[in-house]
């Protein structure tokens, strides 16, 4: 494809032979990039080279490098267009889960709760919400099935495995990160808010959903 | 001499810990009209009176207290008793003092002194004077050190305390029914603002260590000379180091946390109206999730309307194991037998004309051998004859001839001969060996 605006040259120096392929492989396994911890190199790399980057994917993958803040902390990730996934066919993309929508929901308003506060999260936590916040039984419902007074240790092992599988993958997405994992101890990471930006249109028209619904019921 | 002092406190707690807040807020009283020169130090029965009732209004309006029973009790640790001209006057003791400023102190903590820098150079100066001698180092750590010691950690603690408690209140301002939400706003980055300055004070103190740091170091000659000299030395020199490193950290970690709230006041101050409305409806939404998802078997299913989202995902693939989890397995009922009657009928038929025939050649191979072992000659054409008419069945005497031939083909006793010359008229198209079981002997 010919672009006079479209060069590979930044490929060639000696910061995208370090960073490049680290830079690559994480935002390919849909990672988005803050700069914290270990992935504050490839987010210096991306902010130095995030023009060159953006055509690098734009013209070779179909989709968009983008550069979203919350409040001043700034994120790298890759977005697909409205009509398609670029080149991410197949097992390249996945769709976000039911389960995990409502948890990272559930992060996202504990993130926007805590404005000031630390961001981190302790299982005690959690299970405080889903035994004895104001919506207790609509979360048992969810994350058990029925509602119960009392659930077996068995089956709240069986919950909490479940939330932290959608943990880990929010994990590798890096909308958390883990403090302790033995002990399901993390912390939110600013990312957190892509999955308002994901699901924008329905936060903003909750009402009119919730509207539908009812109208829907018999 | 631990245990001893356990029993003492033990024996003397009810008076040494008043039981009741009466005592307590009576003595932060004294105190208050003392420092007001409300009332003389000492002072009088009816100061001492008046008070009483003052605690008595607040606590229980109406209600008499009894006096005595309360003069009683302070009498030991609380006040002392002196004679002024020809009247009876009371003193607080410097133990009732210290424990009201600690507990002032906890209450309203004096933040207008944290410029702490002042008195930190009247009490914590270290000079010459103090270095030339070991004796004069000690006196200046238990007397100088120690007392600005407590005076930073309880500023520090308070501090610490202080904007926890204002972060907490924070909380409120995302809340949309709160009226003059900029106005808090204004004030909250006011009051961490002087929070601010306050740390910044108390950081100034702290770079006041360093040249008192610098000074113990400086000083490490004049203490080589005796071993006595030169531990004593080396405890006060690491205690104090070590002290000012914990402060350090402490000081920073309380800065961090005024730094980023007041950053983010100033943030919040412009994008509040539209924060604390996304916030509203990022809940309303996880509410709506909630309440509008169903359980099935595959687990949590949303409701129609939210369509999922695509998000990239690549991730390399290995080939492993299934973890089977057979606690989990649930047993499947096992399927009745269906059964093809007509199926079973036929091979039951079968299987008793199998059985027919076998007990039939068994009959006969019996009946047959014991006419060769009573000594006659069986002529098998006439015998094969006879087992076809009564059996119908040409595999039965065909069966009982192999059987003979097996049985008898090797014995002594006995001699099988086949003429093997060719029939020429088959007996009801069935032509057989001429075949003859005759005795050795005959």
């Amino acid at each position: 494809m010919e672009n006079e605006n479209y060069s590979l040259q930044f490929l060639a120096n000696e910061t995208s032979a370090k960073y490049f392929a680290d830079c690559d492989f994480a935002l390919r396994a849909g990672k988005h990039i803050q700069h914290y911890g270990s992935d504050a190199k490839l987010w210096d790399y991306i902010s130095d080279h995030y023009e060159p980057l953006s055509l690098y994917y734009q013209h070779l993958f179909g989709v968009f490098l983008r550069k979203e803040s919350n409040d001043r902390d700034i994120y790298f990730f890759l977005e697909f267009p409205e009509d398609g996934s670029g080149k991410f066919t197949g097992d390249r993309h996945r769709l976000m889960d039911d389960r995990h929508l409502i948890i990272a929901i559930l992060l996202l308003n504990i993130y926007k709760e805590r404005y000031f506060d630390s961001k981190e999260v302790k299982w005690a936590q959690i299970e405080q919400v889903i035994e004895e916040s104001e919506h207790k039984e609509l979360w048992q419902k969810v994350l058990y099935g029925e509602v119960k007074r009392n659930y077996t240790p068995n089956e709240k092992e069986e919950m909490k495995r479940r939330f932290e599988r959608s943990l880990s993958l929010f994990e590798r997405l890096g909308w958390i990160h883990w403090v302790d994992y033995e002990a399901t101890h993390f912390e939110i990471m600013p990312s957190i808010d892509r999955v308002a930006r994901l699901y924008a249109n329905e936060i903003t028209n909750v009402e009119l959903m919730s509207e539908y619904i009812h109208e829907q019921l018999p | 001499m631990q245990k001893q002092q356990l029993e003492r406190i033990s024996a003397t707690f009810d008076i040494l810990l008043p039981q009741n807040k009466e005592i307590f807020l009576l003595l932060v009283t004294l105190q208050s009209k003392i420092d007001r020169l409300e009332i003389e130090d000492p002072f009088t029965q009816r100061d001492f009176e008046d008070a009483v009732d003052e605690v008595a209004h607040v606590l229980h309006p109406g209600h008499a207290t009894q006096k005595e029973n309360i003069s009683k009790k302070l009498s030991q640790f609380y006040y002392t008793t002196l004679k002024k001209g020809n009247e009876y006057r009371y003193q607080l003791t410097v133990f009732a003092r210290d424990l009201v400023r600690i507990i002032m102190n906890e209450v309203e903590p004096q933040f207008e002194e944290t410029e702490l820098i002042h008195t930190f150079r009247r009490t914590l100066q270290l000079k010459e004077d103090d270095l030339r001698s070991i004796r004069n180092f000690e006196y200046w750590h238990n007397y100088h050190y120690e007392p600005s010691k407590r005076i930073i950690l309880a500023h520090t603690e308070n501090l610490q305390r202080l904007v926890e408690a204002r972060t907490s209140d924070l909380r409120t301002l995302l809340k949309t029914d709160i009226n003059n939400t900029k106005e808090l706003i204004t004030r909250f980055i006011s009051i961490f603002e002087e929070l601010g300055r306050q740390t910044e004070g108390l950081t100034e103190t702290m770079n006041f260590k360093l040249e008192i740091i610098d000074m113990i170091k400086a000083a490490e000659q004049n203490f080589l000379d005796k071993k006595e000299s030169w531990e004593v030395y080396t405890r006060i020199r690491s205690e104090v180091e070590k002290f000012f490193d914990n402060i350090d950290f402490r000081v920073l970690s309380i800065n961090d946390r005024i730094q980023l709230s007041t950053s983010r006041l100033k943030t919040l101050y412009d994008t509040l109206q539209y924060k604390q409305l996304f916030k509203l409806k990022i809940e309303k939404f996880l509410v709506f999730l909630l309440k509008n998802s169903r359980w099935t078997e595959e687990g949590v299913v949303l409701p129609e309307n939210i369509k999922p989202r695509k998000i990239p995902y690549f991730r390399e693939k290995y080939i492993k194991i299934p973890n089977l989890n057979f606690t989990d397995v649930v047993p499947r009922d096992v399927p009745e037998l269906e059964e093809d009657a007509e199926y079973k009928k036929l091979k039951e038929m079968m299987n008793m004309r199998v059985l027919n025939r076998q007990e039939a050649i068994s009959k006969w191979l019996e009946s047959l051998g014991k006419q060769i072992e009573s000594g006659k000659d069986v002529v098998y054409e006439d015998c094969f004859q006879a087992i076809y008419n009564e059996e119908k069945n040409l595999e039965v005497p065909i069966d009982v001839c192999f059987g003979l031939i097996q049985k008898y083909g090797r014995s002594k006793d006995v001699e099988i001969i086949i003429d093997k010359s060719q029939v020429i008229k088959a007996k009801d198209d069935l032509s057989t060996w001429k075949m003859k079981i005759i005795h050795s002997s005959s």
